[in-house]
């Protein structure tokens, strides 16, 4: 069964920016936005899956009052509050001061500041620079999350930083999203299946239309019916689809193996002989995972596969390596990240 | 099919790097180092749990002549074979 992480509300699509690499595709026109009462109510529910929960967007903080409100309701149900933003609202340090405050005073205490290249054509650097101090000196655990081309060092980015006690987290671009549209210079193109564990599963999100999704951005490209596509709260109370997809099997093995593991148990079944085709290239593990959760009958191939005493057992046997042998090295690495952030 | 291997009377532990699950009648095996992994039926997990509580295969071999109907010479041949794949598989080791 799955243990999440934190539960992402999708607050809006609505982004001063267009960042080309986008894989929500927010920007200023996308007008879709999550009601005030209705983020209140996933937020009651919350608190019976996970202890967190993330404001994403988007650039939620364009509702900063409403985000506020939402951070004084999360917080008094018991909930870890962290916040998602591109900083494009940033506009001098006084403004960006008060309003962290005013979040901090409401109970935030995380905030990823996404900052990279493609931020950078629409927003000054300056702006997540300032945020990533304010923030920091107000006492929030700051994040810094790039997303690194392959035709650029990530040197380059890491010390724009460098006097700020923020974690930089670098990662690779997906073609996904707006992205498909970026040359392929800027991804790390491999000709071989990814492997690779993804815990992104433990961060479902819902979107502002009531769509919940098992993963933070890829899975708004899964079509339906998709493992990955976790239903919609307009037909189905939020908390009965998330009881239900905490006991997917399928996402279990795509947590444990990857989408890899899908492929591992396919490989042996007919179904997924005769439909799989790999591509020529992958840009990440998100396109393994949607060329098989997208064809329902690769799904229903794996599904049969998990019935089998040999896939149990290498289920059983991944779920244990992930939990005694990745999340402890997962945590170091973490608890490290967060000592040198500390010691900056 | 491989000759077996009589029980010896070497102590054999469990590796270090070793974790394991029980899911329904089965045990599942990791081992934690190589990634290799093994599933035991009813049988081979009640040899399992006398590998943690005797490590003597001469002493489990009484123990669980007591407990199933089955000849030494059985009993003695299932045990050495999977002893001998434990091995192979890093999840158990001889002292």
């Amino acid at each position: 069964m799955l243990q999440y992480s934190v539960i992402g509300l999708m607050y809006t699509r609505t982004c001063p920016l267009s960042c080309a690499h986008c894989i929500t595709e927010s920007a200023p026109k996308v007008k879709e936005r999550m009601r005030l009462q209705q983020a209140s109510d996933y937020l009651r529910v919350i608190p019976r899956f996970c202890s967190q929960v993330c404001f994403t967007g988007g650039e939620p903080l364009l509702y900063h009052r409403e985000i506020v409100e939402l951070t004084h309701q999360a917080k008094a149900l018991g909930l870890k509050v962290s916040l998602v933003t591109g900083a494009g609202w940033v506009r001098g340090e006084a403004t960006a001061r008060s309003k962290v405050a005013e979040l901090v005073d409401a109970g935030l205490g995380s905030l990823c500041i996404s900052w990279d290249q493609y931020h950078e054509e629409f927003s000054p650097r300056e702006r997540a620079v300032t945020l990533a101090r304010v923030a920091t000196e107000l006492g929030v655990d700051v994040e810094v999350r790039t997303i690194i081309s392959a035709n650029r060092p990530k040197d380059e980015f890491q010390a724009v930083f460098k006097d700020i006690p923020a974690r930089f987290q670098a990662y690779p671009g997906i073609a996904l999203g707006r992205a498909v549209s970026l040359p392929a210079t800027h991804f790390n193109i491999a000709d071989e299946l990814p492997t690779g564990v993804c815990s992104v599963v433990l961060s479902p999100v819902v979107e502002p239309d009531g769509s919940v999704y098992a993963c933070c951005g890829p899975s708004h490209y899964c079509q339906r019916p998709s493992p990955l596509m976790l239903g919609h709260t307009s037909t189905e109370p939020f908390e009965d689809i998330l009881a239900r997809a905490v006991k997917d099997p399928v996402l279990e093995i795509i947590l444990n193996l990857g989408p890899h593991g899908l492929y591992l148990l396919l490989k042996d079944h007919p179904v997924g002989r005769a439909r799989f085709r790999a591509r020529s290239g992958y840009s990440g593990m998100c396109e393994l995972c949607l060329d098989i959760t997208n064809d329902p009958e690769l799904v229903d191939a794996v599904r049969e596969r998990l019935a089998d005493a040999d896939a149990r057992r290498l289920m059983v046997a991944s779920r244990l390596w992930m939990d005694k042998k990745l999340m402890p090295i997962m945590n170091k690495q973490r608890f490290e990240s967060d000592k040198v952030a500390e010691e900056a | 099919m491989e000759q077996a291997k009589s029980v010896g009377s070497e102590g054999i532990k469990i590796s270090g790097d070793v974790v394991f699950e029980k899911v329904g009648e089965e045990l599942i095996l990791l081992n934690l180092e190589s990634g290799a992994y093994f599933g035991l039926n009813s049988v081979g997990r009640r040899m399992w749990e006398l590998v943690l509580a005797l490590g003597s295969p001469e002493r489990m071999v009484e123990c669980l002549l007591n407990e199933f109907d089955v000849s030494r010479e059985i009993l003695e041949r299932d045990l050495a074979n999977l002893i001998r794949e434990l091995k192979e598989k890093r999840l158990i080791k001889g002292e």
